[in-house]
């Protein structure tokens, strides 16, 4: 077995265990990132288009800082990273020790296509025989057995998919690479003992199973199979329960105590098959009833021959673990299948329903109705479906169908030009994330209804096939409404095997099946070890994915730094530096002689083009000093050919020309590493793109093609040509951090930097630390604030590593990442400078002012604040209230503030249940627009209504009326179900007034950060970079950021930390080779480069009055070199000269007068 | 609408009493030294001179038809870099305009200058001039002006022909003729209030801007629009295929003395002078082999396409490239012609509101939505 | 009769268009290979020059191809590329490059096969529109 070190295990490769692993992997952590799939991504790989942009923008989640470790290309394909080892198809099967001392054990599933030998030609689909549906577009399209598991990943190898596979072998017939290992010799080592008292089921047993290729040997009796297992070693034994001499379950005993490897199925009848049940709790790992035909046996065989005999179980130490699962979805074809899923043709999910809109899935982006291929016309989407629903024990809301459905029907919309009516029906509209009303607000604007009801039936027309709606409206109405499709809204469900894992984990699940969080800590589980990133603790939008998956991030680095405690971390994990360093050979004084090695790709080569022409059209060139064809350079093998005739060549750039150059990068470094030179003196280029893609016209003499390959490799020529190796320069970190803001996020952030080893300054305006969790009593969960609040000063007053200012403020910010320069004015007035690497902003929020309803005119109306104030601690009693009226959304989701402030109708819950609970007659009345009880909330929200509070709705257009007079408060709000007006004299009026930032204008502009529309901070990406700011090093965490939570703040303190951390954890940062530079000499100072940089990396230095560049910052974008017209402004790698230089290579073999005399004749 | 005074020449000739004007300003505390077009002392020539001391200011000059070079290049240079003090400069128009580009280039500063402009009455070319020069005796200030409102044919380079703008937008003070009786008296506008400062101490005469002015005036712009239409249709003949294209510019020698008279073009290096352009000895050959031949010096049209994307947007049609033109190739035709085409894509006016941003240095997320598409 | 074989020079994008291309390619899309693609980091840092160039070299057409609005990696280029095209369309057809021979377009990484359609667009259309008079018999 294989045995590893591992700083860290990510299990899950979805968008947040993508985030986790690259988060640990730039702090120089190294990384295993598994997923039982074979291709990475997650759910994410099958959308298209996600909130907000309604566009994907995976990339973005790539490092900024020491890009060339990792990948730099569309990450929907997947990526690398040199601190991170991928393995797909791989589970994990257990895990023994403790926090910094784990021993893994993964089993890796075989695909059957080598991958390492797979080229992807695609030769082995064409003869597949067997098709089955794709379960990548949700089966609504059909794939063969050996398929691409995701149409777009890179590499991107073929898999088998055994269960559908007839076995007839052509693939590994025509497999020109020889990467298909259905060989039969594996199977023939699969040895299979077959124990039954009949010999008729023996035989037959023995002869389905030849069939397959399988040993079988066979025994008639207990003893005989006993013996037999003495003498040579079985994997599977298949034995019946009821035999004379020795039952099958004592023949299980004793073989398991025996040979605990071996695995045992169990045979028996219908009327045993309790017995069998009790054999597995034995160790039997599953049974077969008689009689039974070989479409049951064969399968399962297979299974058990593809889990254990051709898995590979490997052990890994690692010092902790993250699980990143993810979660699936409610099967809406459960046994009461109330919407004809499955049955009605134009019945989907909203999954099928993305691969419908996306142009891989199965009608290429066009939304036409399935029964008859027809143009959609009207479309309405079912909320709520599994989720929000005790029936199907599932009482939570599953967080993101509100604004999955949002999307969806914008982007129908969009794609139909309108002319598609949409509708949502839906019970609440849970817009309760950051910018998610302005984007609900979109929606209404572009026309989507929107139905609040509940749902009846949904039936089919008989002849039509249309779909028929039965709801009953918001005022009781029974009506229908026909739609061509029917979108499911379909809810959460716990991830794949989540109990096993759980077990293996050891972590807590919540009653649903998903993993429980502790409390306040989103990201730790009951295992001090293991931490929980992304939806595995229930759904999210990739927003919140990324945030927990980065706190998730930053607790296992936590546990990483303290069982090794060294500074800095980049020692411990780091397998190689960006830096060559001076044992590389400089050839910048040589003259330019190009190598090049063309891939044959399986001899397609010379069947396309004349590889003679090829040679003589490079030899033309002076500088291309020698060429070889080897053939499939994508094989270890092919590689291994090319790197022992490379080390005699005597060349200094090395050109190779083969299939998906991506693959190439990570190869190439070690290469480099090899040959002493500089990884940017290779350069490969693709040529898959000529032999496969290309849809050639018929040709006489091949010598099109020919051109093709020559422009191709005289562009990679080019670039070698023009190739700079000017080494890049270490930048040193200030390894310092300063948190604005002292509230639990400032104060967690701080907490979970110093811990870390990095030096905090924590700038606080007020005399004490804790923030709105000094009146915050307890969170609707009943957990005490109190407690959390005390420990985390009582931390941070011992911290030897956080220098708390008190009374302090920020006077100003200069500099950039990773060494700002910080001058805080302290209580005492003083100016204290000091040096920081990077900044976080966690400044916080407070409840909103208010003057509507009657605000202020007494003393009966108050806001959830000065209730908390007045009733929130223990001991309180509201014995002489009456009647309670709670109005929700007072300025909230409307102008001034149109944003969900999402923290106060879980306040109301909370209130409402606790003067409930003191008061038990108390009448309350919750006064509301849509109760954002997202996630697990809900239950409290659905417990609410059972304990009789009473909630209206009402819609913004008619909001409710409050009068006050000495004595009294009266509230008039129409009752939407009835219809009526209802009037309420109530003793106390609380009103939700939401949650308003607290970020000054002098220091957002200082700090140089951006404010949104609503005065919160700006992230450089609302999906993707969520916790930072546009200009690198300065994170935001905690109410500044949005409103959330307690546990939803910790959440973001602890992201914002760990990348603030994936800075600070190193001595020195690094740009990539792409970056942009300045030649002083020509630069005529007219700043156009400066705006133009995205990244904010630009600025001119009044001291030595030239333009500079941030090294870190600069993202290689070449914005900059653009606007510059004489090229003072270059982005390296992508030089004027050099595009100039890739241009004419383009046009090379073409002859410009003969085309233009062809044309002519 | 600023102040409007009246500068009486009734004694003097017009150079003369600009020149009295000029020594006024000059004696402001305010300002420090005074940039203006003064004959060289051999007469031949107007040039830009920097005058610190008022008795420089004599052979003032900034109505004879010579215009030898854009001297907003020349402001530049002076106020690149902040030197404390004020300067008054005496510009064209179309010297103003291309100074407000530079300036919105960061190649030179508003602040400290004054502005002064005359009503331009356009000039000769360069030859022209020098064989005027050479053969007779130039018309003196009043003379040319009167030539030039009469519509009498007179060997005025093209690009000022076909010069709609012969009045200055942006300058604080404007001395003006058109709608004077300009033997007599000529127009001072103080437009800004950095100009209505100085208007007390210059002890002018207040007057009404005559209606005859804005008539003269429109009429003298709709002459020039014509010539400009008339030089469009013909540029556009010439140049309305690559082909043709060449042919405009065979006598091209790659010298680049039009983007060095350019006023706009400011970098320190075209890029064309770079190693950008450095090819190495095999490309040549490859070319050559390519399309059966290659002309040498290469890169010529790619130059002068390069030049259209890099200045058009900014091209305040002075005519300078075509002035510099060892070889009489009508640069500006073209360029200004293309200039109004990239202007009007993008909403732009060179050269007359320091605050609007050049095209390219900004963008809005939906915008110009048929650009892009099959 | 030799048919008139245009020549497409495609500036794309490494995010997306060329993903695109690429996912085209492993999708076994045909494009024409008329089109030759010319990799860039950004649509936002395709200069003018280069789109020149490639018109004076020969180009019947010539295409700038990146993320979709919005979906930028380096955030905002191809906005700022927009403006650039659409300078170019207001010169190019001065001197005689049509409108239509310079084209910008978005497409998205898993756009493969739109990718391939649009070229296949493309080729007829610069075949409908006949040798670009970016070829003239002496270059320059």
């Amino acid at each position: 077995m294989e045995k590893r070190h591992k700083n860290a295990l990510v299990v899950g490769a979805g968008i947040s265990g993508i985030r986790t692993a690259l988060d640990l992997a730039q702090q120089g952590n190294t990384v295993e990132l598994i997923d039982r799939h074979p291709a990475m991504g997650g759910l994410l790989a099958q959308l298209d288009y996600q909130f907000p942009t309604n566009h994907c923008g995976m990339c973005r989640l790539l490092p900024l800082t020491r890009r060339d470790e990792g990948s730099q290309y569309c990450l929907r394909k997947g990526m690398f990273h040199e601190n991170i080892h991928i393995r797909l198809s791989c589970e994990l099967k257990n895990l023994e020790g403790e926090a910094g001392n784990y021993t893994a054990r993964l089993r890796q599933k075989p695909t059957w296509v080598d991958p390492d030998r797979c080229v992807g030609c695609g030769l082995c689909e064409a003869v597949c025989p067997s098709e089955i549906a794709d379960c990548f577009n949700e089966g609504l399209s059909d794939r063969k057995a050996i398929h691409l598991p995701v149409p777009h990943a890179i590499p991107n190898a073929y898999v088998i998919d055994l269960a559908s596979c007839t076995r007839c072998g052509e693939c590994e017939k025509i497999c020109p690479a020889d990467a298909i290992q259905l060989s039969q010799s594996r199977r023939r080592d699969f040895q299979i003992l077959v124990v039954d008292d009949e010999l008729s089921i023996r035989d037959s047993l023995k002869e389905w199973l030849d069939e397959e290729d399988f040993s079988v040997d066979m025994a008639a009796s207990g003893g005989e199979a006993l013996d037999m297992l003495g003498k040579k070693p079985y994997a599977l034994m298949l034995t019946d329960i009821k035999m004379p001499e020795m039952e099958g379950t004592e023949l299980l005993e004793l073989a398991k105590t025996s040979y605990p490897d071996l695995v045992v199925v169990m045979m028996t009848a219908y009327a045993t098959v309790e017995t069998a049940v009790q054999a597995m709790k034995m160790g039997a790992l599953d049974y077969l009833v008689k009689p039974f035909d070989p479409q049951t046996l064969i399968p399962m065989v297979v299974r058990i021959f593809q889990d254990t005999e051709a898995a590979k179980d490997l052990e890994l130490q690692v010092d902790t673990v993250v699980i990143s699962t993810g979660t699936t979805f409610y099967d809406p074809a459960d046994p009461r299948n109330l919407f004809g899923y499955g049955i009605y043709p134009n019945v989907l999910t909203h999954i099928e329903l993305e691969r419908m809109l996306s142009h891989t899935g199965p009608s290429q982006g066009q939304l036409v109705r399935l029964d008859n291929q027809q143009q959609v016309r009207k479309i309405a989407w079912l909320q709520c479906i599994g989720s929000r629903d005790t029936q199907v024990h599932a009482d939570y809301c599953s967080g993101i169908c509100c604004m999955i459905a949002l999307k969806e029907a914008i982007l129908v919309k969009k794609m139909t030009q309108n002319s598609t009516d949409t509708a949502i029906f839906y019970m609440d509209m849970r817009t309760f994330g950051k910018s998610f009303q302005a984007y609900y607000d979109d929606a209404k604007k572009d026309g989507v209804r929107f139905v609040r009801c509940r749902i009846h039936s949904l039936a089919q027309d008989r002849e039509t096939r249309d779909l028929v709606i039965q709801y009953v409206s918001k005022s009781g109405e029974h009506l229908t409404e026909t739609f061509d499709m029917v979108v499911l809204s379909t809810g959460q469900r716990p991830g794949h095997q989540m109990k096993e894992l759980s077990d293996i984990c050891g972590v807590d699940l919540n009653p649903y099946g998903f993993i429980q969080p502790q409390p306040f800590f989103p990201a730790a589980t009951g295992n001090p070890g293991v931490f929980v990133g992304g939806s595995a603790t229930g759904l999210k939008d990739v927003a919140e994915s990324v945030i927990h998956a980065s706190a998730a991030g930053l607790n296992a680095s936590g546990v990483i730094w303290s069982h090794h405690r060294q500074a800095p971390l980049t020692a411990q994990g780091q397998e190689a530096g960006p830096v060559m360093d001076e044992t590389v050979r400089d050839v910048s004084r040589e003259p330019v002689n190009i190598f090049t090695v063309i891939c044959s790709c399986g001899h397609r080569l010379e069947q396309e083009v004349d590889p003679g022409h090829i040679m003589s059209g490079l030899r033309d060139d002076p500088e291309m000093v020698g060429q070889l064809v080897i053939d499939r350079l994508c094989t270890a093998e092919g590689w291994e050919n090319m790197v022992s005739a490379l080390e005699k060549v005597d060349a200094n750039r090395f050109l190779i020309a083969a299939c998906h150059p991506y693959v190439f990068a990570r190869k190439i470094k070690t290469l480099a590493r090899k040959m002493n030179l500089h990884p940017s003196l290779f350069h490969a280029v693709d040529t898959a793109r000529l032999f496969w893609s290309v849809d050639s016209p018929a040709k006489e003499d091949g010598s099109t093609s020919g051109s093709r390959v020559l422009q191709e490799l005289f562009q990679g020529a080019t670039v070698l040509k023009h190739t700079g190796t000017d080494p890049i320069m270490p930048i040193p970190v200030t390894r310092r951090a300063l948190v604005v803001g002292g509230g639990i996020a400032g104060m967690t952030a701080a907490l979970s930097i110093a811990d870390q080893g990095v030096e905090v300054d924590l700038v606080e305006r007020d005399k004490s630390l804790g923030g709105n969790c000094l009146w915050l009593t307890r969170t609707l969960e009943g957990d005490a604030i109190g407690p959390l609040l005390n420990d985390t000063i009582s931390r941070i007053g011992q911290h030897p590593g956080i220098n708390v200012h008190t009374q302090s403020s920020i006077k100003d910010i200069t500099g950039q990442v990773p060494s700002f320069f910080t001058v805080i004015e302290t209580d005492e007035k003083q100016l204290v400078n000091r040096s920081h690497g990077a900044v976080i902003l966690a400044t916080g929020g407070s409840e909103a002012r208010t003057d509507s309803y009657g605000y202020g005119t007494s003393d009966r109306i108050m806001t959830q604040k000065e209730v908390a104030a007045k009733w929130g601690g223990d001991g309180a009693n509201p014995a002489d209230l009456g009647t309670v009226v709670m109005i929700l959304c007072v300025g909230s989701r409307m102008q001034p503030r149109n944003y969900c402030s999402r923290v106060c109708c879980p306040t109301a819950l909370k209130q409402a249940q606790d003067l409930r609970q003191s008061n038990p007659d108390l009448d309350i009345y919750i006064i509301y627009r849509d109760m954002m009880t997202h996630g697990f909330s809900e239950a409290y929200f659905t417990r609410a209504r059972r304990d009789n509070i009473m909630f209206i709705s009402y819609e913004p257009e008619h909001p409710p009326e409050v009068e006050t007079d000495q004595n009294r408060v009266l509230v008039r709000v129409n009752e939407p179900t009835l219809g009526v007006p209802l009037e309420i004299e109530t003793d106390l009026l609380v009103l939700a007034t939401g949650v308003t930032p607290q970020l000054p204008d002098e220091l957002s502009a200082t700090m140089g950060v951006e404010k949104d529309g609503n005065g919160f901070f700006l992230e450089a990406d609302a999906k993707w970079r969520p916790v930072d700011s546009l200009k690198q090093g300065i994170y935001a965490c905690g109410l500044v950021h949005s409103p959330r939570s307690v546990t939803d703040t910790i959440a973001t303190a602890q992201a914002a930390a760990q990348r603030a951390l994936s800075i600070l954890s190193n001595e020195t940062q690094y740009s990539g080779q792409i970056a942009a530079q300045i030649r002083h000499s020509l630069c005529s100072r007219c700043e156009r480069c400066i705006p133009a940089c995205p990244y904010v990396a630009r600025w001119r230095d009044p001291e030595d009055d030239h333009i500079h560049v941030n090294d870190m910052m600069c993202q290689g974008c070449g914005a900059c070199a653009v606007v510059c017209p004489n090229g003072a402004a270059i982005l390296e790698g992508f030089t004027g000269k050099r595009m100039l230089g890739v241009i004419d290579a383009a046009f090379q073999g073409t002859t410009v007068k003969e085309v233009f005399l062809e044309a002519e004749k | 609408m600023g102040i409007q005074r009246s500068l009486n020449i009734e004694n003097e000739d017009i150079l003369t009493g600009i020149q009295g004007f000029l020594t006024a300003i000059l004696a402001s505390q305010d300002i420090d030294a005074m940039l203006v077009p003064k004959r060289t002392s051999a007469g031949h020539s107007i040039m830009p001179v920097l005058i610190s001391h008022p008795r420089e200011l004599n052979g003032v000059d900034p109505i004879s038809p010579q215009f030898p070079l854009n001297a907003a290049r020349q402001v530049s240079k002076l106020t690149k870099k902040p030197s404390g003090k004020k300067i008054a400069v005496l510009l064209r128009p179309c010297e103003i305009r291309a100074l407000i580009e530079l300036v919105k280039l960061k190649q030179g500063d508003l602040s400290s200058l004054l502005l002064i402009s005359i009503d331009c009455p356009g000039a000769y070319s360069n030859k022209e001039w020098a064989s005027q020069c050479a053969t007779q005796d130039m018309p003196d200030a009043a003379e040319f002006i009167e030539h030039r409102l009469s519509g009498r044919d007179l060997p005025i380079a093209k690009a000022c022909d076909a010069c709609e703008w012969p009045v200055a937008a942006l300058a604080d003070i404007q001395i003006g003729f058109f709608g004077m009786d300009y033997r007599k008296q000529l127009l001072v506008l103080f437009q800004t209030a950095k100009g209505e400062m100085l208007a007390d101490e210059m002890a002018l005469e207040s007057v009404q801007v005559p209606e005859h002015r804005s008539r003269q005036l429109n009429e003298y712009i709709s002459n020039r629009r014509s010539a400009k239409a008339q030089m469009f249709e013909n540029v556009r003949k010439k140049t309305n295929s690559l082909t043709n294209l060449e042919v405009y510019f065979e006598a091209c020698v790659n010298c680049y003395n039009c983007r060095v008279a350019c006023p706009v073009c400011y970098c320190r290096e075209c890029v064309f002078n770079t190693d950008v352009f450095d090819h190495d000895s095999y490309q040549y050959l490859v070319w050559a082999r390519r399309n059966g031949s290659i002309k040498l010096p290469c890169d010529t049209l790619f130059f002068h396409l390069t030049r259209l994307v890099h200045m058009s947007l900014s091209c305040v049609g002075c005519g300078q490239c075509t002035n510099a033109c060892p070889n009489d190739i009508p640069v500006s035709d073209l360029f200004r012609m293309v200039g109004e085409d990239t202007q009007a894509a993008f909403d732009y006016e060179a050269g007359f509101d320091p605050d609007q941003a050049l095209p390219l240095s900004e963008f809005k997320e939906n915008e110009f939505l048929d650009v892009a598409g099959v | 009769m030799a048919e008139f074989n245009p020549i497409i020079i495609a500036f794309v994008c490494n995010w997306c268009t060329y993903t695109a291309a690429d996912l085209a390619g492993t999708s076994r899309i045909g494009y024409p290979e008329n089109v030759r693609l010319i990799r860039v980091m950004c649509t936002g840092m395709v200069d003018p020059q280069y789109i020149i160039k490639a018109f004076l070299e020969g180009a019947d057409m010539v295409l700038v191809s990146g993320c979709h609005p919005g979906d930028c990696h380096y955030i905002n280029g191809n906005y700022k590329a927009r403006r650039r095209i659409k300078l170019l369309h207001a010169i190019l057809p001065t001197i005689g490059i049509e409108r239509d021979r310079l084209k910008l377009t978005w497409i998205g990484a898993s756009d493969g096969i739109q990718f391939a359609r649009t070229m296949q667009e493309l080729v007829v259309q610069a075949k409908g529109m006949g040798p670009g008079s970016g070829r003239p018999e002496i270059m320059t």
